[in-house]
């Protein structure tokens, strides 16, 4: 079995996880609350836990976006860091995916499913699922008074990070708690992981 | 500094600002790469560092330039002894991406972190150059973001004795070459433009704050400027200058910069007695300060270090060169290092 690394930092908690021996392993510190200054010493908790070292990791899973520009930089240069000194594989994975997935699970997924994300100064991303689980819209940027009508044949919005002023969607909403990164293990099996290893900016950086 | 052994290899990260760097360092001193990717372009629109671009810049450059670095020096990543960063002072988006690639560094080949501030690394940098210098060392560190005097009585150990209290050299320069209508970077614009300048057409300010402090200020020089190009109550427009009324006003800017650089240099040497000179930052590679130091009669007796060019703008050389002394003498980082915007202050 191989041993992989998922990194998530795009949201306001970071969160790592390791999968190894096809066992979920998660560090035992707290991170919520810690940003930048938490991710490292919860890599290395984690590896020193099982006895491993940072070479004996097989494949990275890292969220290159939508989310936190600076949380998203740091994910993505540790996760090509890592890649670099143990050859290990890089494959990264969108943050709504992992959104998309954690609300599937518990059957809060409808037949047509936005994902929302505050991308602030009065803009959201939308990112778009069908059937059981095909992106059909890439994550774009959308004005608040554009929601409506972008949502409008969506069954179910999913809002990460729990309640918002969106009184006129309020029916449809379903909050969810942000996924961790363990979430990220469970793709393949139920969506493509992104093969671009870029930062998912969605908005100009002026 | 000879307390570094000659093998400890060390590399040094730099992502404070707006230019990328990563360099190996031998012993302390022996520069094997020193690799950079400057910013100015992506900035030069916007007349100033924006930072949501230079932390973009910074993500997609680092990790190549450390590649670079680590083949220019003929190092493999296993061979290296210690990762030093700059952690501070800085741009935290900037400084962030930095770290994460250190950190990471440091994590996968089990080898000590050593965070550097950036600025007593551009002292440092005068050690490298020299490091028989006799000390204590008078430094004067002069860019876009710093405008301060140290003393250096034991290597690594920079003592602030004079800061800036509103704009930098560095800035002040930037803005009036936009003032001027010269491009984005202002400072070595400016310098350029002050080749065919007359240094004495304009009378401009000397900013020394008394006769007995050592802190900057630019900030009234600018204005000086402002006003001279716009008339008393700002009344007229930037006017549209010849090339040679240019020239003038940008010769006599730079010298009224140069003049107070040496008027507090001069003023803390008489002070302080140190034993050498220095000076370093982005500012240091103006010619006409390089000359008026060296010829200066007061400061003339001291051996005054002036690095050369790329040691005193930014460099990942500096940031390995001081992180290797921290590593000589036993001192690490931990894993959970933190950026900040500023230097820290000196126990009380």
């Amino acid at each position: 079995m191989p041993s992989r690394l998922a990194l998530e930092t795009a949201f306001p908690a970071i969160s790592v996880a390791l999968e190894h021996d096809g066992k979920l392993l998660l560090p035992r510190s707290d991170l919520s609350g810690k940003r930048a200054a938490g991710l490292h010493p919860a890599i290395l908790e984690l590896l020193e836990g099982r006895g491993l070292e940072a070479s004996d990791l097989d494949e990275i899973l890292v969220d290159r976006g939508p989310g936190s520009y600076t949380g998203i930089r740091i994910g993505l240069a540790t996760a090509k860091t890592l890649a670099y000194t143990t050859g290990a594989r890089l494959r990264t994975f969108l943050s709504t995916d992992i959104c998309y997935l954690e609300a599937k699970k518990s059957g809060r997924t409808a037949e047509r499913t936005a994902v929302l994300l505050d991308a602030r100064r009065g803009s959201w991303s939308l990112t778009v699922y069908e059937g059981p689980g095909r992106r059909v819209a890439p994550p774009a940027l959308r004005r608040r008074e554009e929601l409506p009508q972008a949502v409008e044949e969506c069954d179910a919005i999913l809002l990460p990070g729990g309640a918002q002023d969106l009184p006129e969607l309020k029916e449809r909403i379903v909050p969810l708690p942000f996924p961790g990164a363990a979430t990220a293990f469970e793709l393949e099996e139920e969506l493509e992981p992104d093969g671009d290893s870029a930062p998912l900016y969605l908005m100009p950086p002026i | 500094m000879k307390e570094i052994p000659g093998h400890l290899r060390v590399l040094g990260i730099e992502t404070s600002c707006d230019e990328t760097a990563a360099a190996v360092v031998q012993g302390g001193c022996r520069i094997l790469s020193n690799t950079l990717h400057s910013q100015v372009a992506l900035h030069a629109p916007h007349g100033g560092v924006v930072p949501e671009i230079a932390g973009r810049s910074h993500m997609e450059r680092i990790l190549p330039l450390v590649a670079r670095a680590l083949e220019e020096a003929e190092t493999e990543p296993g061979n290296l002894d210690g990762i030093a960063v700059t952690h501070r002072p800085g741009l935290i988006g900037c400084l962030l991406v930095g770290l994460a690639v250190a950190k990471t560094l440091s994590l996968s080949l089990g080898i000590p972190l050593l965070g550097v501030d950036h600025v007593q690394a551009h002292v440092h940098a005068a050690l490298m150059t020299e490091p028989d210098l006799p000390l204590p060392l008078l430094a004067l560190i002069a860019s876009g973001g710093h405008t301060c005097l140290f003393l250096v009585e034991e290597p690594g150990k920079a003592l602030l004795i004079g800061g800036s209290l509103d704009d930098a050299a560095g800035e002040a320069l930037d803005k009036a070459g936009a003032m001027l209508g010269l491009r984005y970077p202002g400072g070595p614009a400016i310098e350029r433009a002050a080749e065919e300048g007359d240094p004495g057409r304009h009378d401009f300010p000397r900013g020394t704050l008394g006769r007995d402090s050592l802190d900057f200020s630019f900030s009234g020089l600018k204005t000086a400027l402002l006003y001279e190009l716009r008339g008393p109550g700002l009344i007229r427009p930037f006017p549209d200058l010849s090339g040679k009324a240019r020239a003038d006003y940008a010769a006599s800017f730079q010298e009224a910069v140069v003049e107070t650089l040496r008027i507090k240099l001069r003023r803390a040497a008489e002070r302080l007695r140190p034993r050498s000179l220095a000076i370093g930052g982005g500012v240091a590679r103006n010619r006409r300060l390089r000359r008026v130091l060296a010829s200066d009669t007061v400061l003339g007796g001291l051996p005054l270090v002036l690095p050369p060019p790329e040691l005193c703008s930014d460099n990942g050389a500096m940031i390995a060169g001081l992180g290797a002394l921290r590593l000589a003498r036993g001192e690490r980082d931990g894993l959970d290092l933190e950026a900040f915007p500023r230097s820290a202050r000196p126990a009380p």
